[in-house]
């Protein structure tokens, strides 16, 4: 995990210089002829772009593919076809955009959004980098300087079986595809312009940068965050943003967040992947983005449930009355998931309450009659009847 | 640079699992982890890592029965690679608790939807333990199905996993890893 950053950032050492002169934007439907260098650099996202498909790491729900697909074609009815959206399931901030069209969207980054228009904003952004060819002009940079072969490493290694799947290959390939931080500002004011004309609220695009320099405030490992590495974004970044969205606003632009939507979209697969946070162990960071998610929805049971899942997993001291005050709150708030009862009587347990453990496990086994843990939770029922 | 490809090679396989020196096992009752003694039923090949022994018969990314050796409070289920860290074994957990750190561990070592079902009660030879079926994806994309046993005795926890590709190794040694499990007894 700790080479993570580093690998990102060593990759991003080496652009940030000169550019190799500039390129025009590529044109919808445009392939490179097969004699240039571009073609070569198509060929490894190729490679890439195909063991990441058989990796297992994909989300391949139709219904949340063809929503963020919409969202590209909304925001770009000309390169829509040419962008090839893949969902990977992975708990950290990002978003990639290979010179081909091999668009990564991680599922940490749909996480911390909250409406759609944050996420179109990234979105935006990632696509400003492919309609500005940055890659090309990246990989121009890189092949002038010793790193080539290292990049061209990365690239046959990330495309190796077994490989593709995992984090470090994610890494390398977000950092292959890093950019210097001039493309990093285009790609800003592509993005911005690209969701505002679409009709989101422009306000929402400095909304996830800001979430984002939350969570590395609250991080022990700032250089961990990942996007920070491959896309620096910065304090001033923010207020430029802030500054054009009221612009915008002053003038009367439309204000879609389409926050319903999204939720009802993204939110059945919210659990799932904050579970993928919870494993990654880096806990200050989770705790942002839980209370992000409490902040949106405060009655949401099963958001309170996941909290108390968060204290219940962190164990560390005072969690397990945080944990037992998150579970009661979910019970009292709208949808909280049976489980809740099964958890509560985890921790009634670990802490000595056992009358309260019994109870909740009962209550556990009366909503979910049909769990397939049923037996072993009428063993703990009988375990704990059974006097000490 | 070097640090890309030293990720590279770690990352090529789950974690722990750098495949060890596999020799024939004969087919007679026979102690692992340590512990107790299992009936093999069939020839397996036996190989034999640092925490876990491995019996497999088609290759250990086919199918394999993997013997944990008896973990202790605050130990992980696998050796963690360098820079990795891994769910640890914590000596008050319940079965439910042993799942999620199954689950766990199988997801930090690279296994993507991990999901797990059925947890019951499950005697562990002399014990009472548990058991749960689970299902996962490594990192080629291939599809694989499973299950654990295990129990916690005097805080140590005890855990036998079968795993074997979806469409055919799991159910091939499917019999011959239940009847294994089935036929655990305290060493003498
Ligand atoms: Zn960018």
């Amino acid at each position: 995990m700790r080479r993570l950053g580093s690998v990102a950032l060593l990759v991003l050492a080496c652009s940030g210089c000169a550019t190799v002169g500039p390129v025009e934007d590529i044109q919808p439907g445009e392939r490179p002829s097969l004699e240039t260098d571009e073609a070569g650099l198509w060929m490894y996202m190729d490679r890439m772009e195909t063991a990441l498909a058989t990796s297992g790491r994909v989300v391949t729900d139709p219904a949340l593919n063809a929503y963020v697909r919409d969202i590209v074609c909304r925001l770009s009815p000309d390169y829509c076809r040419d962008i090839r959206i893949y969902i990977v399931r992975t708990p950290h901030f990002n978003a990639t955009m290979a010179p081909n069209g091999f668009m990564q969207v991680w599922t940490g980054l749909m996480l911390r959004a909250t409406n759609e228009a944050q996420l179109a904003y990234v979105i935006g952004h990632e696509i400003g980098h492919f309609q500005r060819r940055h890659s090309i002009q990246r990989w121009r940079d890189a092949r002038n300087k010793t790193d080539f072969a290292a990049v061209f490493q990365v690239a046959a290694a990330a495309a190796g079986a077994g490989y593709a799947g995992s984090l470090a290959s994610l890494a390398a390939i977000a950092s292959i595809l890093s950019f210097s931080r001039d493309q990093e500002r285009e790609a800003d004011d592509v993005g911005f312009t690209t969701m505002a004309n679409a009709g989101y609220d422009p306000e929402q695009a400095p909304r996830i940068w800001e979430a984002l320099l939350e969570e590395r405030d609250a991080s022990d490992k700032p250089e961990q965050v990942v996007f920070f590495a491959t896309h620096p974004s910065t304090e001033e970044r923010i207020g430029t943003l802030r500054e054009q969205a009221q612009a915008l606003i002053a003038k009367g632009a439309p204000r879609d967040a389409g926050a319903e939507k999204y939720k009802r979209i993204v939110g059945p697969f919210r659990d799932e992947w904050l579970r993928d946070e919870f494993r990654k162990r880096e806990y200050a960071e989770t705790e942002v983005v839980m209370n992000r998610l409490l902040a949106e929805e405060r009655q949401n049971g099963d958001v309170l449930f996941m909290k108390g899942e968060f204290y219940r997993i962190r164990d560390e001291s005072g969690d397990e009355d945080r944990a037992i005050e998150a579970y009661k709150a979910a019970l009292l708030g709208d949808g909280a998931p049976p489980e809740t009862h099964r958890s509560l009587g985890l921790v009634f347990w670990d802490a000595g309450r056992n009358d309260e453990a019994r109870a909740s496990f009962a209550e556990y086994l009366r909503a979910a009659p049909d769990a397939s843990d049923r037996k072993m939770v009428e063993a703990y029922v009988k375990e704990l009847e059974t006097p000490q | 640079m070097k640090n890309i490809m030293a990720i590279a090679v770690l990352a090529t396989g789950l974690s722990g699992c750098a495949l060890p020196y596999f020799e024939p096992l004969e087919p007679t009752r026979v102690e692992v982890a340590g512990s107790y003694t299992v009936d093999p039923q069939i020839k397996w090949s036996r190989g034999k890592t640092q925490h876990v022994e491995i019996w497999t018969v088609d290759g250990p990314l086919l199918e394999s029965v993997r013997f944990f050796d008896a973990r202790a409070d605050g130990d992980p289920l696998l050796v963690p690679g360098p820079d990795q860290t891994l769910p640890t074994f914590k000596k008050d957990m319940r079965a439910s608790e042993v799942q999620e750190f199954v689950v766990d561990t199988l997801s930090a070592s690279g296994a993507s939807r991990v999901e797990a079902s059925n947890l019951r009660p499950w005697d562990f030879g002399v014990l009472s333990g548990f058991r749960f079926e689970l299902s996962y994806v490594n990192q080629d994309g291939l599809e694989y199905d499973a299950f654990a046993v295990g129990a916690i005795s005097e805080e140590k926890l005890y855990l036998i996993l079968y795993a074997g590709t979806r469409r055919y190794y799991y159910p091939k040694y499917r019999g011959f890893a239940e009847a294994i499990v089935a036929s655990i007894q305290p060493a003498a």
